[in-house]
This record gives C-alpha cells, sequence and structure tokens, in this order.
C-alpha cells in the first residue's frame, strides 16, 4: 500500500482519471449490447493473464500475451456495429447546431404529445423521431420528404391506417415534419422484450445510432413508450411524455 | 453564461445521482483503469532500468 501511494504524484492520479473515464464511458457505450457479453469474457481473460503473471506461470503468460494480439484483430470485426455507432456519434455532432426557439420546443411538444394521446385511444400505431444534434440524413432519405409545419392533425392523418405513410417513421426537426414512411435501424438489443414489435425495436434502433428522441405509439395496446439513447420507457401517459419531452429538448438551453 | 442559469444547472444535477447512477460500472472501471496503469508502469519502469 505504502509504495502504492509512494507511487503516486499528481500526474499517476489525472492518468488514471482520464483512463478511469474512458474505460467507464466505453462500458456505458457497450451496455445493453450484445457485446457486454464479450467484454465479460475479454474481462475473465485480463484477470487471468495478470494472476498468470503474478504467480509466474511463463507458459500460460506467453500464450494469453500471443492471443491478444490475435484477439485485438478479432474485436475490431466482433465489435463492428458498436465500434461503427461510436464514430457515427462522434464524427456527426454538427459544429453549427441551432437551438431551437422555445415557442417552437412548446408547439413541437404541444403537437406531438396530442397527437400521440389521440392516436394511444384509437389504437393507430406511429413512430415519430425528434432529431437532435446528429443529422438523421441516411433515415431521411429512405423516405418520402414533406417539409411541413408540425400540426397534431397532420401526425394523426399520417398515421391512419391504410395512408401510404403510415407504414415507417417520421422525422422531425425544429417545427417541421421533415420525412415521413422513413425506415430506421432495427435494434438487436437481446434485453428487449421479444413482445416489442417492429416498431419499438426501430424506435430503440434509432436512437441506439443518434441522439434523437423516439416516440412509439403501440396499435396492439395503444401504449406510448418512448427511445432514447437506446432506453426505451414504456407506457408514459400523455403527461408524463410532455415533462420528458420538456426535459430532454429543452436541456441544451 | 449568467450566474442563475450556473446555480439552476448545479441545482438540477443532483451529487447523489452523480455518484450512485451506475455505481458498479464506476467501480469496476475504476478497478481496471488502477491495474492498467500499475501494470503498464511497472513494464514501463522494468524498461528503463534495463
Amino acid at each position: 500500500m505504502g509504495g502504492f501511494l509512494k507511487l503516486m504524484d499528481w500526474k499517476a492520479i489525472l492518468e488514471i482519471l482520464i483512463l478511469w473515464f474512458v474505460i467507464y464511458k466505453i462500458f456505458l457505450f457497450l451496455k445493453g449490447t450484445k457485446a457486454v457479453y464479450l467484454l465479460r469474457g475479454i474481462v475473465i481473460l485480463v484477470i487471468a493473464f495478470f494472476v498468470f503473471q503474478k504467480t509466474d506461470l511463463y507458459v500460460l503468460s506467453w500464450l494469453l500475451t500471443k492471443f491478444f494480439a490475435f484477439f485485438l484483430i478479432l474485436i475490431v470485426i466482433i465489435f463492428q456495429p458498436e465500434l461503427r455507432e461510436g464514430l457515427i456519434r462522434l464524427g456527426k455532432r454538427h459544429i453549427f447546431y441551432i437551438e431551437p426557439k422555445q415557442e417552437e420546443i412548446d408547439r413541437l411538444i404541444r403537437a406531438i404529445v396530442s397527437a400521440a394521446s389521440i392516436m394511444s385511444k384509437k389504437r393507430i400505431g406511429a413512430l415519430m423521431a425528434i432529431k437532435r444534434e446528429i443529422g438523421l440524413k441516411n433515415y431521411i432519405e429512405s423516405g418520402v420528404m414533406l417539409n411541413a409545419d408540425i400540426t397534431s392533425e397532420i401526425l394523426q392523418n399520417i398515421f391512419f391506417p391504410g395512408t401510404p405513410l403510415h407504414d415507417g417513421g417520421v422525422i422531425i426537426d425544429g417545427t417541421k415534419i421533415v420525412a415521413a414512411g422513413c425506415l430506421f435501424p432495427l435494434t438487436d438489443n437481446p434485453d428487449l422484450e421479444r413482445a416489442m414489435g417492429m416498431r419499438h425495436r426501430a424506435a430503440v434502433g434509432l436512437s441506439e445510432s443518434s441522439d434523437a428522441v423516439v416516440i412509439v405509439v403501440s396499435e396492439e395496446r395503444g401504449s406510448i413508450s418512448l427511445a432514447i439513447n437506446g432506453q426505451l420507457t414504456k407506457n408514459l401517459s400523455p403527461s408524463d411524455l410532455q415533462t420528458i419531452l420538456k426535459g430532454q429538448l429543452e436541456k441544451k438551453k | 453564461m449568467k450566474i442563475s442559469k450556473i446555480i439552476g444547472y448545479i441545482k438540477e444535477v443532483s451529487i447523489k445521482n452523480v455518484i450512485f447512477n451506475n455505481l458498479w460500472l464506476k467501480l469496476v472501471a475504476l478497478g481496471i483503469a488502477i491495474i492498467t496503469w500499475l501494470y503498464v508502469n511497472g513494464e514501463l519502469t522494468r524498461g528503463i532500468r534495463v
């Protein structure tokens, strides 16, 4: 213990703190993805490596060292989707991001909460993504461009069963419905309930690969859910939805 | 940024939440960070001695 404390100067503490922050962020990023199971395996191997080193088991330690070198390449292949999402998050931050005005946020929240509440009562399925800092151009291009001012009525009209655009998701940017009928990526999160349909999987998927706030209205149960950063909050009342949306959209002010 | 805004932000961020959210994850990350630092530091000092 004394030896450890002797090693600690401010540079060492700073280095450990930076290492801690990076490792913690990697853990947070991997939490809830398939990669977490692989990570557990890696942690066990790392612990085994240190044990072999300390107990002078040279052969096993040498084997693990060689295995790690090979494993680095394997990690890039195995973690490819997670690495891609991470780089997208890092690289797609808009430098010249203009924050929406308060009255625009209020209008947006009013329209979405009203539409979600009505569609929930009528058991009409809906999927609405609110763009924040990370661009959603890829997903906008998969749908039909609208550029319409947001109103509760337009949202209800889009998702009305049988209409051409009701099947995909809507992307909202500021107070505009930019596109409808958009295809969102499906999550492969193993922790998500099996009962969750494609709409919920798409909502979580988009929230994993961007910072968008995604609202889902279930066609079967009429429940309102919200996906943010890969986390799905289910069975929200319209007032809950309003409170969370306010918190999320006004947060960056 | 106005001082009232800063105070508002501090009030909003609960210290309890900052510490106890994902506590296990934080502890494991800290453990790994310390072990990694000690190992690399040991390797580097050994290298310098050689």
